[in-house]
């Protein structure tokens, strides 16, 4: 091992992969930083340009994007309530309103700290464990899959604050909008109505883009004309000592960071779920296990930490699958497997043992990128704080328009846009009938998986559910939903109690 | 209009809104096509959740007609700002958020015959205005440059350089 890190050092270390690392994660973190813009495009835009590059380096630098990509969405998430990616949509919940009180420094610190915190435990875990875990995530078929997409929606309930009720209205209603267009399996169309636009369906950017930043570009005009004296969020950006947080803060946060950033690889390295759905759970989680759940949602470091630790782990997590099956873990990543095809590489076991340079370039890109956007984000900190000196009327149509191109860019379809401002008047629909929204998120990224999987099983099973019971890493699962269900039901009892 | 959508009878509303869509939606899953040659058919899941939603819409129901019930006549404290917007009609009220919406509508509408920079600046300026906070000026001369400078901006950063497609109208 230690002759392949060598290997991998001569490459990522030299002065021109040093380069392409921090221009990779400065891209990135634009990119992710901007609502519509994506971890996704920016690694499909930048493809090409690696074609005529080292192979090493080009990976390299597609790497260092994926690392940029997902952290930068917590800039966004946290100052303009409006995620930069689908994996910060949790970051939100508590980041924004972090922001209102006064904190969005400390909330931009928490998420730069943490985030770098998950980068670097699972970029471990994929040094050490990836074969063995390999070996697991190839043991999950239909009926484990349908088993943790079924676990991962009793979350819901976790998610829907004080009415249980609409909560899993709101989730069921992103399961329902999922269904929308040809079915997974049989290309059956549904609810498309005849029309050739609505079998695409709705596309996961548009989607969040629109219950977000629609939504609240909606809030925004309701409350301006009103406005009679200015918000008070103009943050010191003079003032801002280290991340913005102490040490104690940090360490009453580890066993949370622990915890989301267990939960960030494990959902990445099981293929098609990704950060979009893991830092969603992870944030769901921290709140059950948490002694303070009501305070979540009104602005505590323990949501962002939860969110932020566990989408930046799934990058090391979905990179397992990658490595050492040749499958990809997300969309980020199967841009990766489209980067390593271009150069001539195979992506799957034997890269272990004829492509060390290229495995151990990864390993170690992730290691140094971790530590450069650790270091660039820090330095960037005052800045992406005093992008809350902005004024709204300029920002938030700024915001709308990068929305609309990544919209747009996603099949190059004005579909997509519609689907922005279809989401925009839910989200606001949402808001002023106190529907929470997570659960529809929920409901919509695991929805289809829930229903792929339960259907496969059922086709492998000829109808007898009662086969879904005979595998163990299938019942493991099912014996978390049920805890989580009666958990559920007796905190909505005893709210119910309590009110009564 | 105001009482329909007051906090009294909010929650019932919700209820009947879900209860018709899901409805609607257990009704568009008899026109799915059955597939002999998939045994669990495309027409399953929606079937599943179609019928939960119309669970829950009915509790909800029951919860909305309960609170509506159980609540006095008398209409609870207000904020100094919430009264003031209840004053002046839930058309006033109402009145930014559809011209917001409106203005997106009319703008995305427009985006295939006028192309991407056009449909954004006129999206763009009217945002501005309606953006700007009571106390602040509106400064439109402000708000015209900016609304055609990030537009065309953003057009050739992501048409020329980084070779993404944007809506093409009659002009560029």
């Amino acid at each position: 091992m230690l002759e392949s890190f060598a290997i991998g050092a001569q490459i990522v270390f030299q002065p021109l992969s040093i380069i392409l690392i921090i221009i990779g994660i400065v891209v990135g973190i634009i990119f992710g930083a901007i609502p519509g813009l994506s971890a996704t495009m920016a690694l499909a835009l930048f493809l090409p340009i690696t074609y005529s590059m080292d192979t090493a380096q080009g990976i390299v630098l597609l790497v260092a994007l994926y690392i940029g990509g997902i952290s930068g969405g917590l800039i966004s998430a946290i100052l303009t309530r409006i995620p930069g990616t689908p994996s910060s949509v949790a970051t939100c919940f508590d980041g924004y309103p972090l922001t209102l009180k006064g904190e969005g420094a400390k909330a931009l610190g928490v998420g730069i700290v943490f985030s770098f915190i998950g980068t670097l435990i699972s970029t471990l875990v994929l040094i050490f464990l990836s074969p063995a875990l390999a070996r697991i995530a190839i043991k999950f078929g239909a009926y484990e899959y349908f088993a943790v997409a079924l676990f991962s929606l009793t979350m819901m309930a976790s998610l829907s604050g004080k009415s249980l009720v609409k909560g899993l209205m709101s989730g069921l209603f992103g399961c329902m909008l999922a269904t929308v267009g040809l079915d997974q399996i049989g290309s059956i169309q549904r609810f498309t109505f005849g029309s050739a636009t609505l079998k695409m369906g709705f596309s996961t950017l548009p989607v969040l883009v629109g219950l977000f930043a629609v939504s609240e570009i909606i809030n925004r005009a309701e409350s301006a004309a009103a406005e009679q004296k200015a918000e008070i969020l103009n943050v010191d950006i003079r003032h801002i000592k280290g991340f913005g947080f102490s040490m104690q803060e940090f360490w009453s946060q580890k066993w949370n960071a622990l915890r989301s950033c267990l939960i960030g690889t494990a959902i990445g390295i099981l293929p098609g779920i990704g950060g979009g759905a893991a830092n969603v759970i992870a944030y769901s989680v921290s709140k059950d296990q948490s002694k303070y759940p009501e305070k979540y949602g009104t602005g505590i470091i323990d949501g962002v930490v939860a969110s932020e630790t566990s989408n930046n782990a799934a990058i090391g997590g979905a990179l397992v699958p990658l490595l050492a099956l040749g499958i990809p873990g997300d969309t980020v990543t199967a841009m990766l497997l489209a980067g390593l095809t271009l150069h001539g590489v195979a992506a799957g076991p034997l890269m272990f043992t004829q492509n060390v340079d290229i495995v151990y370039s990864v390993f170690l890109t992730m290691l140094v990128g971790s530590v450069l956007m650790l270091i660039l984000e820090f330095g960037g900190l005052r800045g992406f704080a005093a992008i809350l000196n902005v004024p709204k009327q300029y920002l938030l149509p700024a915001v709308f328009l990068f929305c609309i191109i990544g919209a747009y860019g996603t099949r190059n379809n004005l579909f997509d846009v519609w689907t922005v401002v279809l989401l925009g008047a839910i989200g606001f629909l949402f808001n002023k009938f106190d529907i929470p929204a997570p659960p529809f998120i929920l409901g919509f990224l695991i929805g289809p998986l829930a229903e792929m999987n339960l259907r496969r099983g059922l086709m492998m099973a000829q109808g007898n559910f009662l086969e879904f019971f005979t595998q163990p890493i299938a019942n493991v699962f099912f014996v978390m939903t049920l805890i989580s269900v009666i958990i559920a039901v007796r905190k909505q009892i005893k709210t119910l109690w309590t009110e009564q | 209009m105001q009482k329909i959508f007051n906090e009294k009878t909010r929650e019932l509303w919700v209820g009947i809104v879900v209860f018709v869509i899901a409805a609607a939606y257990l009704f568009g899953t008899m026109l799915i096509k059955h597939s002999d040659i998939v045994s669990v058919g495309a027409e399953f899941m929606p079937k599943i959740y179609g019928g939960f939603m119309l669970v829950l819409s009915i509790l909800q129901i029951i919860s909305g007609y309960r609170k509506m019930k159980k609540s006095d006549t008398k209409t609870p404290e207000e904020k100094p700002e919430e009264k003031s917007a209840e004053k002046a009609g839930f058309w006033r009220s109402a009145r930014p958020i559809l011209i917001t919406f409106g203005l997106i509508i009319f703008g995305v509408a427009i985006m295939r015959l006028v192309g991407f920079v056009i449909s954004s600046a006129i999206m763009m300026f009217g945002m501005c205005v309606l953006l700007t906070p009571g106390y602040s000026k509106k400064r439109y001369v402000l708000f015209a440059l900016f609304s055609i400078l990030v537009p065309l901006a953003a057009y050739f950063l992501f048409k020329n350089v980084l070779y993404v497609s944007l809506p093409i109208g009659i002009f560029f």
